[in-house]
């Protein structure tokens, strides 16, 4: 399969607010081949969850689509109703951040996972049964057969988000799409999760988007990545390229103000500023009050995300800047 | 381990957000149209009743026995009852006597009831065991067996009331207040306020109770409407508020008998009640609204 | 006490803080799950201690034990050498903070900024009227707070914000030592580095003492002099920060820092996993607790419990490993991830 598995092209959504609507998600496009992970990388507001539901089709209420396409194996998709949840099914699957509550506490993990190719893809009892405790194993969950019948709150953390993970591959899908799922959980678990995901990558060939607040979790999992700001993309391109020489200073605050573990001590340089109202974005880039680089111009006009070359480089990056070349090294 | 909802960046220093201490509730409360209807509504009959010895045409007590149950006219707009007394005036002064006797009967209830579940929430142990026996007790019985009971050993007239209510009603503010003090208690602002060293009737009075009498404040308002509901179903049992003193029960069962051929008289006073206690509902929805904490 | 923990600093200044054998547990049906065992640890003045660990570990139950809002079974926390009961006088318990994890649920909502810290100065005698007025201006620029805060409510603050002001209070009374449970982990990226710049700021220009919980590896480093890692309620590793990170001497403590995802460089290609999950505090395994999961394991691991012990030749270390004086790298084998593939590479 040479072209891309989803591509998704301008898609915008708003959200209400009180009598207020603004765009909480604004013209954002991006593909995926199978076997590829993406990651999206923001933080809270950035619109990157949103990003997802909208791909799932999964909008909350003050939510509304305003325009753009997603498209599976280059054919467009409808975005809402009946006909939206039928197109998805077996081809697209999401699993959440919170596993506690993307299971069912009151029915066993085993009759939770097997509803779905019983339901869904109309496969018998006995076959459901056998194809759950495949993937119960598939996932890692030990002695599956066992497990079939715990309930969640006999699982940790870890176990569960495995369960989602199994639920989600239960319609055997081509694409994953993953809202954070291991934030909520210890480092050590988060690792064996991201693994995990790798793997079923690698294995199924599936196409992943991962969205997080978290840089390096997506540079360990994600090949591409867009760092999301306001909305917008504001820099996309190869992961570990994109984070030792970014071409946005968002990119660059962001790298500047996360602690990591082999810093040299002082090294944190938090970004100025603060994260701007939704409802009341800057004039122009929506960056810009808080960027050591703003020049006038960038108080009036948007910068379109646009190719950008990079010294060194070997694959293609875009950014949202009209500053680029200016952005220092981390 | 499950870490709370990411938040958002920090404002520049210097920057802020300034403004009144009370605009939390006053803005919440203006646009709740609950609040709004409800403090309109009580308010008016609150003010009727403030105003009566201005706004009533004719004294309630005043007798004509040459103008019983006459009609609506131009001199006694709502008609006059079996003794001449002209309604309007009896139905305003009404509404100060019924209003008071439900306010003041919900005080005792309220303050005690809301302090036991302070106590027994924070303290718990043997004490609060004890306490919640009694509470299971006293719920299960039938109040207005009690109160009519009560009202045979005590008397008639408002003092059976205030008796029956100071001690029957306040187990509902201990049970409410008790439930959200349990979680308070938990709190991790609780938490410092007593590892910062306060002493506990501060931890109490300041961190816990602000946080746990909302519910009660609110129920107090439907109290009142129950209080009110209880003194006017006395009063038509003649149990209640004794004549010649206007009482909404006494003018509906004083007008029961006319019931076919001057509805107004039983009905109106029954229309009276039913309008404060909407207004006192729709008041305590809207406080529910309004009392939210600042922000 | 079998151990003493040396502290960093050249100057022997004596311990603000020791705590000794502590023992935790809690009733769980008919069971007792042991959350904290035998831990002991001092602080010194002006030093900052990370502990550090994952859920279940017990950290967090030590920390409200130091500030006196859990009984231990057993054991005891000093404070300037002074034995704390276990019913705190007033005093006692200004002497020790506690800055909570989640900053939406650590201020009364429906107390001033102003009336809350007002309350503390006044009710502590450090300061009435004007002068405490004063006083809480003071503590909120420390915190890098405007004045104007004073009249808000909690309500109109970020995270971020509300965390200074939760640093601000603990700082009212003037305490001794400030324990801080997960300051950051609820805040967002950009936030967190603020908060730690906070705290190591506050370190330097006050000199207070910190003991500060995470599952925050990197935010440990940049704010902690020493650290003291926990598994299933105990102490397996604690010394310098950066030695212990960079040469750590019990297995857990370096697969915890394999797992750690890295911003700034790509993940090397092979690491060591740990596998399974942490078991069950109420049936713990025999001998080492950490045997069932460790890449070192052998069969002495099963029988017999390694204690906290020095490391040989590091000075200020210890770790509950038999092999606690081999460094790691010459000895982890299995089992280890796989460099990640891409359609393109």
């Amino acid at each position: 399969m040479s072209g891309p598995l989803l591509e998704i092209r301008d898609l915008s959504v708003s959200v209400a607010r009180g009598d207020a609507r603004f765009a909480a998600v604004d013209a954002v496009s991006f593909s995926v081949r199978a076997g590829d992970a993406f990651g999206i990388v923001g933080e809270s507001g950035s619109g990157k969850s949103l990003t997802l539901r909208a791909i799932m089709a999964l909008l909350p209420s003050a939510a509304r689509l305003e325009g753009g396409e997603v498209l599976l194996e280059g054919r467009v998709l409808s975005v809402t109703g009946r006909r939206a949840r039928v197109e998805r099914r077996a081809r697209v699957a999401m699993v959440f951040q919170d596993p506690l509550s993307a299971l069912n506490p009151v029915r066993t993990i085993g009759q939770q996972v097997a509803e779905v190719p019983r339901r869904v893809l109309g496969r018998s009892r006995a076959e459901s049964r056998r194809r759950t405790i495949e993937l119960l194993g598939l996932v890692g969950i030990p002695d599956p057969v066992r497990r079939y019948d715990a309930y969640p709150h006999q699982l940790s953390g870890g176990m569960r988000q495995r369960v989602a993970i199994a639920m989600a591959l239960a319609t055997e899908p081509a694409i994953l799409l993953c809202d954070e799922p291991t934030t909520a959980l210890d480092v050590t678990v988060q690792a064996q999760v991201l693994d995990l995901i790798d793997k079923l990558r690698v294995e199924l060939e599936l196409a992943v988007v991962f969205v997080s607040h978290d840089l390096g979790v997506v540079r360990e999992l994600c090949e591409n990545v867009a760092v999301m700001y306001a909305g917008r993309f504001v820099e996309v391109g190869p992961t570990s390229e994109l984070l030792r020489t970014p071409r946005h200073p968002y990119t660059l605050g962001l790298l500047r103000a996360v602690v990591d573990l082999d810093d040299p001590i002082g090294f944190l340089r938090p970004i100025g500023g603060t994260l701007p109202d939704p409802l009341h974005l800057p004039a122009g880039c929506a960056f810009h009050p808080r960027c050591p680089l703003a020049s006038p111009e960038c108080a009036v006009i948007v910068p379109p995300l646009v190719r950008v070359d990079v010294p060194h480089a070997t694959l293609p990056r875009e950014s949202a800047c009209l500053h680029y070349e200016l952005v220092e090294a981390p | 381990m499950s870490s709370p909802p990411r938040l958002d960046a920090d404002p520049a220093e210097g920057e802020s957000v300034g403004g009144p201490r009370h605009v939390g509730f006053w803005r919440r409360a203006r646009r709740s149209p609950s609040f709004i209807a409800g403090a309109l509504i009580t308010g008016a009959i609150v003010l009727v009743a403030i105003l009566a010895p201005v706004l009533s045409p004719d004294s309630p007590y005043q007798l004509n026995l040459y103008h019983i149950l006459a009609g609506f006219s131009a001199s006694h707009p709502l008609g006059t009852d079996q003794l001449g007394r002209d309604v309007l005036s009896r139905l305003i002064w009404a509404a100060r006597t019924d209003l008071t006797v439900g306010v003041l009967a919900v005080i005792f209830p309220f303050c005690f009831g809301t302090l036991i579940g302070t106590l027994t929430g924070y303290f718990g142990g043997v004490f609060d065991t004890i306490v919640m026996r009694i509470v299971d007790v006293v719920i299960a019985f039938p109040f207005y067996v009690f109160v009519i009971g009560l009202v045979f050993v005590v008397g008639e007239g408002t003092k059976g009331i205030y008796i029956a209510f100071a001690v029957v009603d306040w187990v509902v503010y201990a049970r409410a207040v008790r439930s959200t003090t349990l979680v308070v208690r938990e709190s991790d602002y609780v938490a410092a306020a007593r590892g910062g060293g306060l002493s506990t009737p501060r931890v109490l009075f300041r961190h816990v109770l602000p946080n746990t009498i909302t519910q009660a404040v609110v129920y107090v308002m439907n109290d009142i409407v129950l209080a009110i509901v209880a003194v006017v179903t006395l009063g038509y049992l003649g149990l209640g508020i004794q004549p010649p003193t206007p009482d909404w029960g006494t003018m509906i069962s004083d007008g029961q008998p006319f019931i076919t051929t001057h509805w107004e008289l039983a009905t109106l006073p029954g229309i009276a009640v039913v309008l404060t206690g909407l207004g006192l509902s729709l008041l305590g929805d809207g406080l529910a609204d309004a009392l939210r904490p600042p922000s | 006490m079998t151990h003493s923990l040396e502290s960093t600093h050249p100057i022997d200044t004596p311990s603000v803080l020791q705590v000794r054998s502590l023992n935790v547990s809690f009733p769980v049906g008919r069971r007792r799950l042991v959350a904290v065992e035998d831990v002991s640890f001092e602080l010194a003045q002006g030093e900052s201690l990370g502990l550090v660990g994952e859920s279940g570990c017990g950290k967090t139950t030590v920390a409200r034990c130091v500030v006196g809002l859990q009984r231990p079974d057993a054991g005891e926390v000093s404070i300037d050498g002074a034995v704390v009961a276990l019913a705190r006088s007033r005093a006692e318990r200004r002497a020790v903070q506690l800055v909570f994890q989640d900053p939406f649920s650590s201020l009364n909502p429906r107390m001033s900024i102003g009336a809350m810290l007002n309350e503390l100065l006044v009710s502590h005698d450090l300061a009435h009227g004007a002068r405490a007025e004063q006083r809480c201006r003071e503590l909120l620029s420390l915190v890098g707070l405007p004045a104007d805060a004073l009249a808000r409510y909690p309500g109109s603050f970020s995270g971020g914000q509300r965390q200074r002001i939760a640093i601000a209070r603990a700082l009212a009374v003037e305490p001794r030592v400030i324990v801080a449970d997960e300051p950051v982990s609820a805040l967002d990226v950009s936030v967190q580095a603020t908060i730690l710049e906070l705290f190591a700021d506050l370190r330097d220009r006050l000199g207070i003492s910190l003991v500060m919980i995470s599952h925050n590896l990197a935010a440990v480093r940049h704010v902690c002099d020493r650290v003291a890692v926990m598994y299933l309620g105990k102490l397996v590793e604690v010394g310098v920060t950066s030695d212990v990170f960079s040469d750590p001497r019990h297995p857990y403590t370096r697969t915890l820092l394999n797992a750690v995802p890295h911003v700034r460089r790509d993940p090397p290609p092979h690491r060591v996993r740990l596998e399974g999950e942490p078991p069950s505090p109420l049936s713990r395994p025999t001998g080492c607790s950490f045997h069932p999961r460790c890449p070192r394991a052998e069969a002495r691991c099963t029988l017999e419990e390694p204690e906290l012990l020095d490391v040989d030749d590091l000075r200020g270390r210890e770790a509950a490993c038999h092999f606690r004086d081999e460094p790691m790298a010459a000895t982890l084998t299995l089992p280890t991830t796989e460099p990640r593939r891409f359609n393109g590479s």
